[in-house]
């Protein structure tokens, strides 16, 4: 444990800046859509020279603090479902112990290279699939100037009267426990995969619980609080936690969380779903091009070293641009938002609506 | 400045200061705080502990500093349960005998 401390990064005004920078662009982000920030600031870290664990859990440390502002700030705008994200939360943490389990027997089988590959692959085809069918509902959407429907599939399962059934008040719908809990299941095993359960949570609350994006994205903010703290007391018993990284992170996330739970009430209910599938299809196009360095560690494929290279870097950067890129929608949204807000003539949207249809 | 604007000021500055003092308090001796507080097992609570009260103390703050900006949450598109409709009062005039002589 010492040693681990001892190898603590040294910290300059340039690395405090970036952490700052990427602290808040991630707590604007997780504050709108409930998730996100996580999959920047890790590799961020590491590129600091800060080693893997050290930053998983310095991560996860200011990840449940910030969750919690968020969760409390949304809970006062009406928005958080606390039975929901409770539910979820247990279920998520049996989750994340069985999606645990799988990485480590996959570490047993085909090493540190194998690992890497396997949460490349999950996350490109869990982004792909869940973002894809996201960024298309949001787009629909956008295009028919429709307000949130509950999906088909959600419709349906809170028809089915399996005991016990259980009524979610401000999700404002009825649905079984039993559909509710692999929702919270597959949450934990992303989040134990990939480190951004949220990426699942979110859509799973939406399309198959019957949420709104509104409720799914503010309820998510709890399951990752539950989650960080968890997960954190675990990282923190091994000695893992950099106490001044999540101090410097949570500076810049506590003030874009709150101001990306403001903007939820000026923008339209869709605008959620914009947000989370463009930000998951730009990590998805990511984490593509960061498998071929796995690949050729593993033989599966022969590549240049310097390709490898030019490849990992151009991973990260699209990373950053991912993150960048839900900002300024969120902030440009924000911003007609409250030009929209500010004039007498204008038609009433947001939290409202996006509560009452569901 | 309107006295609301300038409580909210004070507010902002209290706390922007307890902020500064805690942030000052950990990195005066940034490197020793991290190695002691990643000693593990029960010193685990240290580190749990400190962003809790981080994230009272600079979240109160940064909540206040958008709020000075004017920044703040749409009052009208916040969800409130619908209030029930009180039921009006009525004018029920006592009956009066009147004499028809």
């Amino acid at each position: 444990m010492h040693d681990i401390a001892a190898n603590f990064i040294h910290l300059n005004w340039l690395s405090v800046l970036f952490l700052f920078l990427v602290g808040f662009v991630g707590g604007l982000v997780s504050g709108f859509i409930g998730s996100g920030g996580a999959f920047v600031l890790t590799p961020g870290m590491m590129s600091l020279g800060v080693p893997g664990n050290v930053a998983v859990a310095s991560n996860m440390c200011h990840k449940f603090p910030k969750a919690l502002v968020g969760a409390y700030k949304r809970f006062k705008y009406g928005q958080v479902d606390l039975k929901l994200g409770l539910i979820m939360a247990v279920s998520a943490t049996v989750g994340v112990q069985v999606g645990i389990q799988i990485q480590h027997w996959i570490l047993a089988q085909w090493g540190p290279a194998g690992s890497n590959l396997y949460v490349s692959l999950a996350f490109v085809v869990v982004l792909v699939v869940i973002g894809g069918y996201v960024f298309y509902d949001a787009w629909k959407l956008a295009k028919t100037g429709a307000s949130e429907k509950v999906s088909d599939l959600a419709k349906r399962l809170q028809k089915i009267n399996l005991r016990p059934m259980i009524h979610f008040k401000t999700a404002n719908l009825r649905i079984s426990l039993w559909f509710t809990v692999p929702v919270g299941f597959a949450t934990g095993m992303l989040a134990a995969t990939i480190a951004v359960g949220g990426f699942i949570g979110v859509p799973g609350m939406i399309y198959v619980v019957g949420a709104s994006g509104l409720v799914s994205s503010a309820t998510e903010l709890v399951v990752a609080f539950v989650m960080g703290l968890g997960g954190t007391a675990n990282w923190a018993w091994h000695g893992m936690v950099d106490i001044r990284l999540t101090l410097i992170i949570l500076a810049g996330s506590l003030f874009g969380v709150q101001l990306g739970a403001i903007g939820t009430t000026y923008v339209k209910d869709y605008m959620i779903k914009i947000v989370m599938g463009s930000i998951m299809l730009i990590v998805a196009v990511s984490r593509g091009l960061a498998m071929p360095k796995y690949m050729t560690q593993l033989n599966l494929l022969i590549m240049k070293e310097d390709m490898v290279a030019l490849l990992t870097k151009a991973s990260f950067v699209l990373m950053c641009v991912a993150l960048s890129t839900g900002a300024v929608i969120i902030l440009g949204a924000m911003w007609k938002g409250r030009r929209a807000a500010a004039s007498p003539a204008v038609e009433e949207v947001g939290t409202a609506s996006g509560v009452a249809t569901h | 400045m309107s006295k609301k604007r300038n409580r909210q000021a004070g507010k902002t500055l209290l706390f922007g200061l307890l902020s500064i003092t805690l942030y000052a308090a950990v990195f005066s001796h940034g490197t020793a705080v991290a190695q002691f507080f990643a000693r593990g097992a029960w010193y685990a609570i240290l580190p749990i502990l400190t962003v809790f009260l981080f994230s009272f103390v600079h979240g109160a703050f940064a909540s206040h500093v958008w709020t000075l900006l004017g920044i703040e949450a749409r009052k009208t598109a916040q969800h409130r349960p619908e209030k029930r409709k009180a039921p009006s009062k009525r004018k029920r005039p006592r009956p009066r005998l009147q004499l028809r002589a």
